[in-house]
This record gives structure tokens, sequence and C-alpha cells, in this order.
């Protein structure tokens, strides 16, 4: 089969509450930037990338779906057909920290309500704004040993810091899984 | 007095005009992203397709191959 040429096109869906920087991490791995200002998601907005990842062409496809809860229903819509999520939540030791953790089983569920068992990565975002040396992962573990998540990454869509690490991980399980299948 | 009631003042018609045309592209931004879903969608499942013509096009050249020698 050496001489097929293969493309690889995966929907991958991140999901999270408003403002832990899904869609900064999304533009952090595509296109090397960051931007200061907060600018909310009005629905949903979808990224393409196109990357080599162990010899192997990949099309990505993702869809960043507004966390506030106005658009729930809209982003059921959007869940069908993902072959990957990514929820996000953010390290920040304030109430939007707190409350994004809590809400990650929430975000899972809808997932697995739209999209059955599909991988499931969860990132760590904002990890700029914390000491690392004092972070309890504890917690995080526990959620991950419990859904059977891939893993959890620590990531900062302002520095870069983790962020190609964590998006190659759930498109290299992906791309094992699809070959695997053929 | 020949005013209409409710009477609505210049700026308080244009803020209204506003409003409309805010939930209007709001509209068509949702259908734009749906259709936009609906595409990624299809794409994804046409390319799963063409990887297993192409798998299978390959296995049966080998085959020819095999058979020719």
């Amino acid at each position: 089969m050496n001489d097929t040429n293969i493309q690889y096109v995966f929907k991958i869906t991140v999901i999270g509450d408003s403002a832990v920087g899904k869609t900064s991490l999304i533009k952090q791995y595509t296109q090397a930037s960051f931007e200061n200002d907060y600018i909310s998601t009005i629905g949903a907005q979808f990224s393409i990338y196109n990357e080599k990842i162990d010899g192997d062409n990949c099309k990505l496809f993702f869809w960043d779906l507004a966390g506030q809860k106005e658009f729930n229903l809209l982003r059921s819509q959007f869940y069908r057909e993902s072959k990957a999520a990514i929820i996000v939540y953010s390290l920040e030791e304030n109430n939007l920290g707190i409350e994004s953790f809590k809400h990650l089983s929430e975000w899972y569920k809808e997932i697995k309500n739209h999209c059955g068992e599909i991988p499931v990565i969860i990132f760590a975002n904002k990890v700029d704004l914390i000491d690392e040396d004092n972070l309890d992962d504890s917690e995080i573990q526990n959620l991950i040993k419990k859904n059977n998540f891939i893993g959890v990454y620590r990531t900062s869509a302002k520095t870069g810091k983790g962020v190609t690490d964590a998006f190659q991980k759930i498109i290299k399980v992906l791309l094992t899984q699809y070959k695997n299948k053929i | 007095m020949t005013e209409e009631w409710p009477y609505v003042s210049n700026k308080d018609q244009y803020v209204m005009n506003l409003e409309k045309d805010l939930k209007k592209i709001k509209s068509q931004l949702y259908q734009t992203l749906i259709n936009a879903n609906k595409t990624v969608n299809q794409n994804q499942k046409l390319q799963d397709q063409l990887n297993q013509c192409q798998i299978e096009n390959a296995k049966l050249k080998l085959q020819i191959e095999d058979l020719i020698k």
C-alpha cells in the first residue's frame, strides 16, 4: 500500500466554559499567535489546519464551540461526526478557574450524549498564570482514570507552552485508531 | 402636536434598527456555520471513502502483478 495517497481528515471539537481560552489555543496551534484582548465566540468558529504528522498528511477541522449557555441548543448540532474532543478548563485560581474545573464532567456528559465513546483529552490552560510547583494534580488525575480520558496537558495559549504537544497527542491517538481500523 | 404615539426618537429608532440588523446577522452567521459543519462532515466521510478505495486499489494492483508473474 505504499503507492496510496491517503489523507486523514479529522473533525475535532473543542469545548469548555467560556473564557478558558479555547479559541486562543486553536489560534496558537494553527497560527502561532495570541491576542491579549478577549473576544467571546459567537456560536461557533472553525479552523482548518493541514499538518504532516509522522509522515502522514492530516487535515484537521477544529470546531471551537462557544461555552455560553445561550448557545446550548446550537452547540448540539456541531458535535455530530466529531472524531475526538478537547475539553478545556482554566488553571486560574479564581472563580472562573474553579467553576471551569467543576464543569468538566458536564462537558464530557454532553460529548458522550452526542458522539458516544470518542477519544477525549483535557487541556488545563493558562498555566502561565500559576505556580506549577504548587499545583495539586490528584483531582484531575482521578477524573481521567474514572472517565478513561487520554490524559491532561498543561497548556498556555499565551506563551505556547505545551500547546503543540497537547494537540499532537490527540491527533496521534486518532491516527493510530484510524490505521488499526483499515 | 402631530407626534405619533408611541413616540420614538431618531436615536431610539437608530438603536432599534441596529438591534434588528444584529439579530439578522446572527441568524445568518448561525446558518452559515450550520452549513459549514455539514460540509466538514461530508468532507470527512468522503475522504474516508476515498482512503478505502485507494487501499482496495493498491491491493488489486498487487494481485494483478502477482497474476502477471
